[in-house]
């Protein structure tokens, strides 16, 4: 199928998303230069009537390299690893909560189920918001780490408890042993950041 | 004052178009033939080791050729010394750009 796209507003639209990768400080600028780049690109292809689908792939190959540059400005690489296991915890722990939910707590509709599901999902929504607050450096993040990690150990810890046992071993060691690495390690990066 | 740091082949190939008068990331780009994956986040390295300078274009040049005012960089004395002694140690530095840039002339205004 031909490409037709007319206007470079896909990519800037591209730009804009990998931006938010960016802490805030940062990112304006980055964004100016990337956009401007990108536009005068097109602006020459345009005039030289070079506009056409091997050019545009060009340009798509180009932006795609912004998420690198957008990865460079995150200079803690404890922070980017943190946010990475945030989101594969968040989706682990979702996707068992949500079963749960839609199974125990809708279908059979059982109090307990219903409840602790529930909070699995609050927990998974936390480990997120945890993580964009890692990457956009929010003044917030660590009551939001310090919530979400206690939550997630407490939650973990009762659910492999008797009677119910709704969670197995390895559950209990991903949710709340994750949980207490990232408050361990997310205080001794901050502290390690200070010193030097 | 410019940090002494270990420049790589790509770091002294962005140098080296640098110092061709190849001043903005695409141009970069197209005459070391790196993605933008690796130029952009060298640039920064290399901006803030203090072998290079980044500046904005003077708006009026731009709206003259009616596009945005493009981020544009430029070699420091560190940035010169280093490249001259990484155009010692890279022996086909200096032809590989030669080789690209043939034909290829800077985009600036």
């Amino acid at each position: 199928m031909a490409v037709r796209i007319q206007t470079p507003g896909i990519y800037l639209w591209l730009i804009r998303a990998i931006s938010l990768l960016l802490p805030g400080p940062s990112r304006s600028e980055w964004r100016r230069e990337w956009d401007a780049e990108i536009v005068s690109r097109w602006l020459l292809l345009k005039k030289w009537e070079r506009l056409n689908a091997h050019s545009k792939l060009d340009l798509f190959r180009r932006v795609q390299g912004a998420l690198l540059d957008a990865v460079w400005f995150q200079q803690s690489r404890t922070r980017l690893t943190l946010v990475a296991l945030n989101m594969l915890v968040a989706l682990l722990t979702g996707f068992g909560a949500l079963q749960e939910f839609i199974v125990g707590g809708i279908r059979y509709r059982q109090l307990q189920p219903f409840l602790i599901s529930l909070m699995g999902i609050i927990v998974s929504i936390l480990f997120v918001t945890s993580g964009i607050a890692l990457l956009r450096r929010w003044s917030t993040v660590r009551r939001l780490i310090t919530l979400t990690g206690t939550l997630s150990i407490l939650l973990h810890v009762y659910g492999v408890l008797p009677p119910h046992r709704n969670m197995g071993f390895f559950v209990l060691i991903v949710g709340a042993g994750y949980g207490l690495v990232m408050l361990v390690v997310f205080d001794w990066n901050e502290r390690r950041t200070i010193v030097s | 004052m410019a940090q002494k740091i270990n420049l790589s082949f790509s770091g002294a190939a962005i140098l080296q178009a640098l110092a061709h008068n190849y001043r903005y990331g695409f141009d970069i780009m197209d005459v070391t033939g790196l993605p933008s994956g690796t130029v952009y986040p060298a640039l920064r390295r290399l901006e803030k080791a203090g072998l290079a300078v980044s500046k904005w274009e003077d708006e009026d040049t731009a709206r003259k050729d009616q596009r945005p005012a493009r981020k544009y960089y430029e070699l420091t004395s560190g940035g010169r010394e280093t490249l001259s002694e990484a155009v010692g140690r890279y022996r086909g530095l200096e032809r590989t750009i030669k080789k690209v840039t043939k034909g290829v002339k800077p985009s600036r205004a």
